[in-house]
């Protein structure tokens, strides 16, 4: 069941990320990065592993959406759901800044490690002029976004399995 | 080893993402161009992915555009309805000009065939008394008006002043029972009284019984008297009822439709010319 909701959590994720996600483009020059929030999600809200997988099968996605080099986002996806879901043992709070500051580590950690990676895999490509100042707005409408998608992803989490809401970490695996 | 992967599966599996990623990125650079297979797979994947999630979003993008025609189709209704309104009130002021138009035209073809100056009336109440019709009109003695001044239309001849205010006379219409204009049959120019009878029926009094007068026979002011000019039209004979006293019994009607009368014009005759003032 927890499987089935996930894939789910996928393809609604995928589907923001391509259509719906235009909109804020249009409203307000600049778009969430619901990759990177549904990643946050998975490892917040599960462990490490699930973050790892769950991040890297996102990440996959938008490489071949992005047609860019294969296996980047993946990789970044993958280490930022890894990473989060260390987090969980340790912030077990559940607050607005907590989740903010997440979003927004995870926003830093993937833009330079993005610019870092395309650098060093392919030189030859000139990122463009404004890549710098899409990624901080992009960053800081995830960060705005981050309390309100956890939570509400949380929430729905816990109306459609209430057995696996509030079991304690590790008993969750 | 197997057994140390198992134990720290969390650590195997970063490694494996590592090895993974890289080896991904490594085959997306040397093959560059060209869509690998695990690319081709994977965005066969997605693309089935979003076409099937993308029905929902686009239904209810659609539903949000009928909405938005709907609710603008409303607006639109409501501003077009009242263009639609103010369009009709221009609509109908512009047929009242149009027709107005046309009757001062004609107002003006008939002045034009006075040898006295004349001035547009406007027929501003009706007074339907025991003795008849009388008229209204919205010029008076600071326009020059007098008394016993010619009142005609297009068709013929309306009445006189009667009654001259600052800036609104009466005119005493053929219809009235007080009234009493000399006439002469254009066609056989025998001369009688056109007059309202006492039962209110229009009649021509005083005309000769050996007078050859047929229906139809236009009867026209005779110029007697020095109110009425010459030869403005006033009735039609209807009906010669009897022939047999000193004077036969005729029927006319007056030319004019009093009923429809909007505008008129007043003959300016100079005080000299007229022996009753």
């Amino acid at each position: 069941m927890i499987v089935l909701f996930y894939i789910i959590l996928a393809i609604l994720t995928i589907v923001l990320h391509t259509s719906v996600a235009d909109y804020f483009s249009i409203w307000i020059g600049a778009r969430p990065d619901a990759m990177l929030l549904t990643t946050i999600y998975l490892g917040l809200n599960r462990d490490r592993e699930t973050g790892l997988i769950g991040g890297f099968s996102l990440g996959i996605f938008e490489d071949v959406l992005s047609g860019g080099l294969l296996g980047f986002n993946a990789l970044l996806k993958g280490l930022i759901g890894h990473y989060t879901g260390g987090l969980k043992p340790n912030m077990t709070a559940r607050f607005v800044v907590f989740h903010c500051a997440v979003a927004f580590f995870a926003s830093i950690f993937n833009i330079l490690c993005s610019f870092i990676l395309v650098q060093i895999f392919v030189p030859s490509q000139i990122l463009p002029t404004t890549y710098w100042m899409d990624s901080i707005k992009t960053a800081g409408l995830t960060v705005v976004l981050a309390p309100i998608v956890i939570s509400l992803l949380g929430k729905m989490e816990e109306k459609v399995l209430p057995s696996e809401a509030d079991t304690p970490y590790p008993e969750r695996i | 080893m197997f057994q140390f992967f198992v134990e720290r599966r969390s650590l195997a599996l970063l490694l494996g993402l590592f090895v993974v990623c890289f080896t991904l990125m490594t085959l997306s650079v040397r093959f560059r161009g060209q869509s690998t297979l695990i690319e081709r797979a994977l965005l066969s994947l997605v693309g089935s992915t979003i076409r099937v999630a993308d029905i929902p979003r686009t239904w209810s993008a659609e539903l949000w555009q009928k909405y938005l025609l709907l609710k603008n189709a409303h607006e639109e209704n409501v501003v077009l309805k009242q263009k639609l309104q103010s369009l009709s009130a221009n609509h109908a002021q512009v047929q009242e000009l149009k027709s107005k138009i046309a009757r001062l035209e004609k107002l003006l073809a008939a002045s034009k065939g006075q040898e006295t100056p004349v001035r547009l009336a406007r027929i501003v109440a009706r007074n339907r008394s025991i003795y008849g019709e009388s008229l209204l009109v919205d010029l008076g003695s600071q326009h020059g008006v007098r008394k016993n001044m010619p009142v005609i239309h297009q068709e013929g001849l309306v009445g006189r002043i009667t009654r001259v205010g600052n800036n609104v006379s009466q005119v005493l219409t053929l219809l009235d029972s007080r009234s009493a204009v000399n006439v002469i049959a254009q066609r056989s120019r025998a001369q009688g009284v056109f007059a309202i009878s006492s039962e209110g029926e229009s009649e021509v009094r005083y005309m000769p019984f050996n007078a050859e007068m047929k229906r139809g026979d236009l009867l026209i002011s005779s110029g007697l008297g020095g109110i009425f000019p010459k030869g403005l039209p006033v009735a039609h004979i209807t009906e010669i009822v009897d022939v047999r006293g000193l004077f036969p019994n005729i029927k006319a009607k007056a030319i004019v439709d009093f009923s429809n009368l909007e505008e008129a014009l007043i003959l300016m005759t100079k005080p000299k010319d007229n022996p009753w003032k």
